[in-house]
């Protein structure tokens, strides 16, 4: 049986991200009789009871994916040539173990999916508030490949300063003149710092015939 | 040679002058990686990985342990004034810190913490001191059967027992030790995974992994549930300094905080999240005045944060003594330390001395710097919580993918980097923990070795582990600790829920 919490909340709230807590914090709080005050900045959210009942699709394909890495995974085991000596550990074992592990653990969570409605002590109905950012998604998803294109080619300062652009565009920022400056003197002194002082090898790019 | 003696000869290493700046160095960006939101000591560490080519092991140990217990200071800080604890373990903190603040009371908040943190923290690195030889001493006659039970032991701990679903906590073990298995293997130099891609031949550094965790997929979290934030920062007014009446209703709670919060952490069976709720309560129990917690009870910060910092040196115990990492930070430091090819563990203590004794010693020392750091430089600290969302997690990535490219030049790692965001972002989305993915894949291959060694001197016969006494104790007490909760929970759920309805 799923363990019911009469008043358990969508934290909904600002911040690093915390925009729910653990509900293993709320259980330790109850265990030990610790009240956490939910008025502000802790939003209560209404119990509404009948809209947790419907079928949370995206953990159902997560849980898919989980059975699909199983099997991928134990595929992947069976094409390891197996020769484990006398010891019967040969490097095959663990990833079959794995790769099992993971199907049963798939299987468990399409389990909860299905008949518990959604994950144990997941709050979906707090996630579901806060709809995805799809346009904040993609800057961040092009400034990383970008960058991974780039970097050898235009060297490591230009790559940042186009990370740090799609990055704070992606927060919505639109001093581009501020967060271009900035982004060129973050990315100048961790050079500096991590090619000179650390002995790091960052790509110098344009700049290649210039630095020592 | 007895521990005095050792610890002297530590303090000789620890206080060289490269190391005591190396020691600054690792404080002081520990604090700040502490009060930033999106990235922590596990990731910084990570990062500065790459930098363990250049530097000698003591120096880089010295400061990636100073990161450690930096960023625990740093937290405290952030949880007080932004009641937005970055991790469970300072959920209490946050609450009742918080609720001084918004009476005006921030400054004595932070120096109940800052002072409970450091007398915590000096405590229990002088029980770390007290117990580390006592353990090695035992560790010397485990086995390979012995080291594999403990390790299935951490791994229980830290997947299963804490967060909040025992089977999300498993898939994500599941997903770090198959990340853990990728590569040529050590033993039988039999490739595992590596699909043709040569760069997976060297396996997946753990760089790529933590950052893309935690940073990356941080990062990603925030910026696609943006503009539903809101968040008040409060401001300190007046001395930061505590009256004398703080001091009578600080000390007790951190002793009682430190003695409840260092047996946590040095048993692999830890987590600093129950120690500071049990602290919490101890408190709220012994107060005189009990109405006040939940509206600014100052005894509700000093506990909580003394237990959670003893707790967080009490970790050190497993891993310097056996390696055994029992958190994701602590998995990162074990990495670091087979950057330079050494293993934690009791031989460590016999071969490395200095290395492992000048570490420890640099514990005393970088508590006294955080003090100093963490209460006339506070208002540096702060300055750093005004850093706007944009460019703070803009800053984040430009870091993180310098630390992931540097490891070892390869824009391959960048789009790995990338996919393991994903995973991150997914994983946050929906409740998965991320820790035991770190745990899994650094102590996954160290298990896998040990359970070889085992089946080899017993000749393949698996039911060695139950039949030596130690480790088929260990393995039992992994499945009470596994098991044992979720009994106790049930039995609890229904005497609270009955009286409801």
């Amino acid at each position: 049986m799923r363990p019911e919490f009469p008043d358990s909340p969508p934290f909904v709230k600002g911040g690093r991200g915390d925009f729910k807590r653990g509900e293993y914090s709320q259980l330790l709080a109850r265990e030990f009789n610790i009240e956490i005050p939910l008025n502000p900045p802790f939003s209560k959210g209404e119990a509404k009871p009948g809209s947790s009942c419907t079928m949370p699709k995206g953990q159902l394909f997560l849980s898919l994916g989980v059975v699909g890495l199983g099997i991928a995974f134990l595929i992947g085991a069976f094409m390891i040539p197996d020769a484990g000596g006398y010891s019967t550990v040969g490097p095959a074992a663990i990833p079959k173990i794995v790769g099992a592990a993971l199907l049963l653990l798939g299987a468990f969570l399409i389990y909860e999916v299905f008949w518990l409605k959604g994950f144990r002590n997941h709050d979906e109905a707090a996630e579901r508030a806060l709809p995805m950012n799809w346009t904040a998604f993609a800057w961040l998803s092009g400034g990383l490949i970008v960058y991974g294109l780039t970097i050898e080619h235009i060297g490591f300062v230009p790559a940042s300063v186009l990370l740090f652009l799609a990055t704070a565009a992606g927060f919505n920022s639109k001093r581009w003149v501020l967060n271009a400056i900035t982004a060129l003197i973050l990315a100048s002194i961790i050079f500096a710092l991590f090619n000179y002082g650390l002995g790091l090898n960052l790509p110098k790019g344009f700049l290649s015939g210039v630095l020592p | 040679m007895d521990v005095f003696d050792l610890l002297m000869q530590g303090f000789q290493v620890a206080m060289q002058p490269k190391n005591l700046l190396w020691c600054l160095i690792g404080v002081t960006f520990g604090t700040a990686v502490g009060v930033l939101p999106g990235i922590g000591p596990a990731v910084a560490i990570a990062l500065l990985l790459p930098i363990t080519s250049k530097l000698d092991p003591s120096g880089a140990l010295i400061m990636f342990a100073g990161i450690y217990y930096g960023a625990m200071y740093g937290g405290s800080t952030t949880s007080i004034l932004l009641n937005t604890p970055g991790e469970s373990a300072t959920i209490v903190t946050a609450m009742e810190g918080n609720q001084m603040a918004k009476r005006g009371r921030a400054g004595p908040a932070l120096c109940t913490a800052a002072v409970g943190s450091f007398i915590a923290g000096t405590i229990a690195t002088v029980l770390l001191t007290l117990l580390a030889p006592q353990v090695v001493e035992m560790a010397i006659k485990l086995g390979p059967p012995e080291y594999f039970a403990l390790m299935i032991l951490a791994f229980a701990t830290v997947s299963a027992v804490l967060g909040d679903s025992t089977l999300r906590g498993l898939v994500a073990l599941a997903i770090g030790l198959g990340i853990g298995v990728v590569g040529i293997e050590n033993e039988s130099g039999q490739a595992r995974y590596v699909m043709g891609i040569p760069q997976l031949a060297d396996g997946i550094e753990v760089v790529t992994i933590a950052v893309g965790l935690f940073a990356v997929g941080e990062t990603f979290y925030n910026a696609s549930k943006l503009n539903h934030l809101s968040e008040t920062m409060e401001r300190v007014k007046g001395s930061i300094l505590m009256t004398a009446e703080d001091w009578k209703r600080s000390w007790k709670p951190w002793l009682r905080g430190t003695i409840i919060g260092f047996p946590f952490g040095a048993m692999p069976a830890g987590g600093s999240e129950i120690p500071t709720f049990l602290s919490y309560a101890t408190e709220k129990k012994l107060a005189k005045h009990p109405e006040e917690f939940g509206k600014g009870a100052i005894e509700g910060v000093a506990g909580p944060e003394a237990a959670n910092n003893a707790a967080s040196t009490g970790v050190m115990v497993p891993l310097l003594t056996l390696g055994l990492p029992t958190s994701a930070t602590a998995a990162i430091l074990l990495a670091a330390f087979q950057q330079y090819g050494l293993q934690p563990g009791p031989l460590l203590f016999e071969t490395n001395a200095p290395l492992v004794w000048g570490l420890i010693a640099s514990f005393y020392v970088g508590n006294v710097m955080l003090l100093i750091l963490n209460l006339p430089l506070i208002g540096i600290w702060i300055k750093l919580l005004e850093i706007p969302k944009p460019q703070l997690y803009a800053g984040i990535l430009v870091f993180a993918t310098m630390g992931v490219y540097g490891m070892r030049q390869s824009a391959f790692d960048v789009f790995l980097l990338y996919v393991i965001g994903l995973m991150g972002f997914l994983m946050r989305r929906y409740g998965f923990p991320t820790a035991p993915v770190i745990v899994g894949m650094i102590l996954g291959p160290l298990a896998e070795s040990q359970l070889r060694r085992s089946l080899s001197i017993s000749q393949g016969d698996p039911w060695v582990f139950l039949q030596r006494p130690i480790s088929g104790t260990i393995l039992a007490i992994t499945l009470l600790i596994v098991v044992g909760p979720w009994v106790w929970r049930k039995f609890k759920m229904s005497r609270l829920t009955k009286p409801a309805i």
